[in-house]
């Protein structure tokens, strides 16, 4: 997987020194920009830079950054594909930059523009906070009835049970999702890949109880319905974590839940 | 809470979009083959109508529907129509209704029978119209 690939290279400080593949090898990269301060509409500005065989996409906008242009803004923290927050279009697809080496891109040059479906703040730094309102309402934590008291101790859960959920809390918010969604970009009040596959990892967890109230918020007409299972939004997803067929599963769940709840309307919560 | 969002751009989304990606361009068809899915359906019913109109009325049915352009018809409706069921034979993989020994039976399993299911009621509704039965 792409992130396990990344976090080998993350490490590579200990090895020996990266093969350089000569001296004068270079690679144009082409970076969508906007500087709203500016200029009303984005841009494109090409760069060449040094390549090195081991350089991913971030490393790049890295040496752009530091010994080019200092303005360049992106987002990134963790660089081994655990934080989310480097995304960024290349060459087409969104991707993790920290985790798409530059060899493995086939185009020149490459493309670096912002994620799609968002709207661009700065260069490649995109407005999240559409995604954060669709997260904060499926309510991604364990809700109880009641809680218990510190001293009575944890909420334990089996191998199998964890086992249950442990894909679709594989994801880190990275919005890649969003970004391959046609559904999304054509109406950006649909939930969306993410927040779905977040709202069943807790539908699925044995500890919640907040299926309830959490199904009614998500099987709405810009909920699961919206999704037209385009599948894309799996094929992108950096962990794995298939958020197209979570959302098909939250689907059956809700029509399952309604369809109790008309025949058998006091075994319901 | 809402960020303070000054001059953000809005991008502007190309009207040929589902043609940068084949997945994009396949999920476009797959929406498309419902209207062809409707129109067979339509298909039936006049041919229905034509039956309950007597033997000329359907002989003249006969002499349309055996022609060149409605066989060509046929041929497009039919290749959508096995698009449409391969594409939600895909989608019944994502939701998985048992699991075996804790883990839900892989898509291809999933997909597989239902291929299985799909044939063996194909040939038995052939066999039913057209005898041996």
């Amino acid at each position: 997987m792409a992130t396990g690939a990344r976090a080998g290279a993350a490490t590579a400080s200990a090895k020996p020194a990266p093969r350089t593949t000569g001296a004068s090898k270079t690679i144009k990269l082409r970076i969508g920009r906007y500087r709203p301060e500016r200029s009303d509409e984005p841009f494109y500005q090409e760069f060449t830079i040094p390549y090195r065989e081991d350089m991913v996409v971030l490393d790049a906008l890295n040496y752009i950054k530091e010994r080019i242009d200092p303005t360049l803004a992106y987002r990134w923290s963790c660089r081994m594909g655990i934080c989310g927050s480097c995304g960024a279009n290349v060459a087409g697809t969104p991707q993790l930059t920290c985790a798409m080496y530059l060899k493995d891109v086939k185009r020149s040059p490459i493309t670096v523009e912002p994620v799609e479906n968002f709207r661009f703040l700065k260069d490649l730094v995109v407005d999240i906070e559409p995604f954060m309102e669709k997260l904060a309402s499926v309510d991604p934590f364990i809700v109880r009835e009641e809680e218990k008291p510190i001293e009575r101790g944890e909420y334990r859960q089996t191998p199998e049970q964890l086992d249950m959920y442990r894909q679709q809390s594989q994801c880190i918010n990275c919005m890649l999702c969003y970004a391959a969604c046609p559904v999304y970009g054509h109406d950006p009040r649909f939930l969306g890949p993410a927040a779905s596959a977040l709202a069943l990892r807790y539908e699925l967890d044995s500890r919640d109880q907040g299926s309830a109230a959490r199904l009614a918020a998500i099987a709405t007409e810009h909920g699961v319905w919206q999704c037209t299972f385009v599948g894309e939004c799996s094929v992108v997803c950096p962990k794995d974590v298939d958020p197209a067929g979570a959302i098909q599963q939250l689907k059956a769940r809700a029509a399952t839940r309604l369809m109790k709840s008309m025949l058998l309307p006091l075994a319901t919560r | 809470m809402a960020t303070t969002v000054r001059k953000a751009y809005v991008p502007r989304r190309s009207a040929l979009w589902w043609t940068k990606n084949p997945r994009y361009l396949l999920f476009q068809f797959r929406e498309l083959s419902g209207a062809f899915v409707v129109a067979y359906s339509f298909l039936v019913l006049w041919q229905l109508w034509a039956l309950r109109g007597g033997s000329d009325a359907y002989d003249a049915f006969l002499q349309v529907w055996y022609s060149r352009p409605m066989v060509v018809l046929n041929v497009i409706i039919l290749a959508f129509a096995v698009l449409h069921t391969v594409t939600w034979f895909s989608l019944t993989a994502k939701v998985p209704l048992f699991r075996i020994r804790g883990r839900p039976p892989r898509s291809a399993v999933v997909i597989g029978a239902n291929v299985v299911i799909w044939i063996v009621l194909s040939f038995l509704v052939v066999r039913v119209i057209f005898g041996g039965f």
